[in-house]
């Protein structure tokens, strides 16, 4: 059975993964701000093997989550955790705090935590680790009003994600990109990920 | 006359493009972090306002300084490059704020403290100082991690910012100004003069319709 760690699975992002992931007979690892509630929980069964706090913002959080998972094998790592703080904001009102905390929760976060569970995901099966990007990171394309903090952060996770493909092909590593976000509409982003992630072809970088 | 702000002009691609942008005619406005050390500026005849480009208070300084002045073209040169060979797991969260604080909130930070000054101008323009190494599609040479991201997000800012402030009548264009020779690089790369050549003739042609692009020296357009 292959395993994969979903942080952000308290958020709808995140259980929607967590979900299709169970569906499809993974276990499923799960790292969020706050627990899961019953119905989530209930939701994903036997699937659900172990929950763990995880806030992006604090200081250790990733060595964290490493440490929790010692020397366990990771074929997958969805980051689902984000924030979208501020996308209501025209330009003149966005403040430095707010746009730098943005870059470290939905840009930061998901590379040093990658970078922490580079032995897990070594030790997987095709590991493939997942950032959700959706239309906002996707640069000049997306329409969305204002959204500056969500489209600065997403589009420089993107950026991330191809320069772990470059260096982390040498071991196998596939580094998936979803830009189809499930708030714009396009249908089975969840699918899209995990297609991308059952087939031999994908190739290290790779957007669905 | 036109004129044209640049900050981080003290050396590097903006002190060029303050000596060019002086020698065609343009009224130009150099900001330093410490005017008590910009000797080569001044000798350009620039005028001289002290900007720290990360620091809201500093950018807030600068605005009222300026309150009133038409500007042409603010262009948010300064820019910083930290630890560029490190690899994933040595990229610390200090060196991403500084970087992003500098290289992504700096630009919006300026242009927002000067629009009423770009909007009383004739060309009512906003530039960006981007890089190659903020191209996600030509990336397959990986390195740079907190410069890289500062880049791309930059080109997303600017992007979006673009969509917004263009039905304002305000060209908010990106420009890369190539691999050039200046301390960033360790002196390795293009002639600074001949990429701010490239840079001054692309400023000089600017027009609304350009707004969104990401142009470089060169004159062609960067792949986002
Ligand atoms: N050189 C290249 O090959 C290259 C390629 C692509 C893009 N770029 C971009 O072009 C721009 C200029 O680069 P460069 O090569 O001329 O670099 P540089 O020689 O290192 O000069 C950088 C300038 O930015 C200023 N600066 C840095 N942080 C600042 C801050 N917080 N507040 C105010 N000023 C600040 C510096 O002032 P201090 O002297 O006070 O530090 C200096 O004037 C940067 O945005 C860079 O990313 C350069």
């Amino acid at each position: 059975m292959s395993t994969v760690l979903i942080t952000g699975a308290d958020t709808d992002q995140g259980l929607a993964h967590a979900r299709a992931f169970a569906a499809a007979d993974w276990r499923i690892l799960a790292a969020g701000t706050r627990p899961l509630d019953d119905a989530a929980r209930a939701s994903l069964g036997a699937a659900l093997a172990v929950e763990w706090p995880y806030d992006p913002l604090k200081d250790g959080a990733a060595e964290d989550l490493a440490h929790h998972l010692g020397a366990e094998a990771l074929d997958a790592v969805v980051f689902a955790s984000e924030t979208r703080e501020g996308i209501d904001l025209p330009a003149e009102e966005l403040t430095r705090d707010l746009l730098v905390e943005a870059m470290l929760v939905n840009t930061y976060a998901p590379l040093h935590l990658a970078a922490c569970l580079q032995p897990s995901l070594a030790a997987g099966e095709a590991p493939a680790i997942v950032a959700l990007v959706g239309n906002a990171g996707v640069t000049g394309s997306s329409v969305m009003p204002h959204g500056f903090p969500l489209k600065t952060s997403k589009a420089a996770l993107r950026q991330m994600w191809r320069n772990l493909a470059v260096e982390w092909r040498d071991w196998g590593c596939r580094c998936v990109v979803s830009v189809s976000g499930a708030q714009t509409g396009c249908h089975d982003p969840v699918d899209r990920v995990l297609a991308a992630i059952a087939d031999p072809q994908t190739p290290h970088y790779c957007e669905v | 006359m036109a004129s044209i702000l640049i900050s981080g002009a003290n050396r590097g691609i903006g002190l060029e493009m303050a000596r060019q942008f002086g020698n065609a005619g343009w009224q130009v406005i150099g900001t330093v972090r410490r005017p008590d050390q910009a000797d080569a500026l001044r000798e350009t005849g620039a005028r001289i306002e002290e900007l720290d480009a990360s620091e809201p208070a500093s950018l807030d300084a600068l605005a009222e300084r300026l309150e009133g002045e038409p500007i042409d073209v603010v262009f948010a040169n300064a820019g910083i490059a930290r630890n560029l060979e490190a690899g994933p797991a040595d990229v610390a969260a200090d060196e991403m704020k500084e970087v992003f604080a500098t290289n992504l909130w700096g630009p919006i930070g300026l242009a927002c403290a000067l629009k009423r000054n770009v909007l009383a101008s004739e060309r009512k323009t906003v530039i960006a100082m981007s890089s190659l190494m903020s191209s996600v599609s030509a990336n397959d040479w990986g390195t740079q991690y907190s410069y890289r991201a500062s880049k791309a997000a930059l080109n997303a800012l600017w992007s979006a910012l673009a969509r917004e402030w263009t039905g304002e009548g305000i060209t908010c264009t990106l420009l890369r100004p190539g691999f050039v020779a200046t301390e960033m690089t360790g002196n390795r790369g293009l002639p600074v003069a001949e990429s701010v050549a490239g840079l001054c003739r692309v400023v000089e042609s600017l027009r609304l319709s350009d707004s969104g692009r990401i142009i470089g020296y060169d004159g062609r357009d960067v792949p986002w």
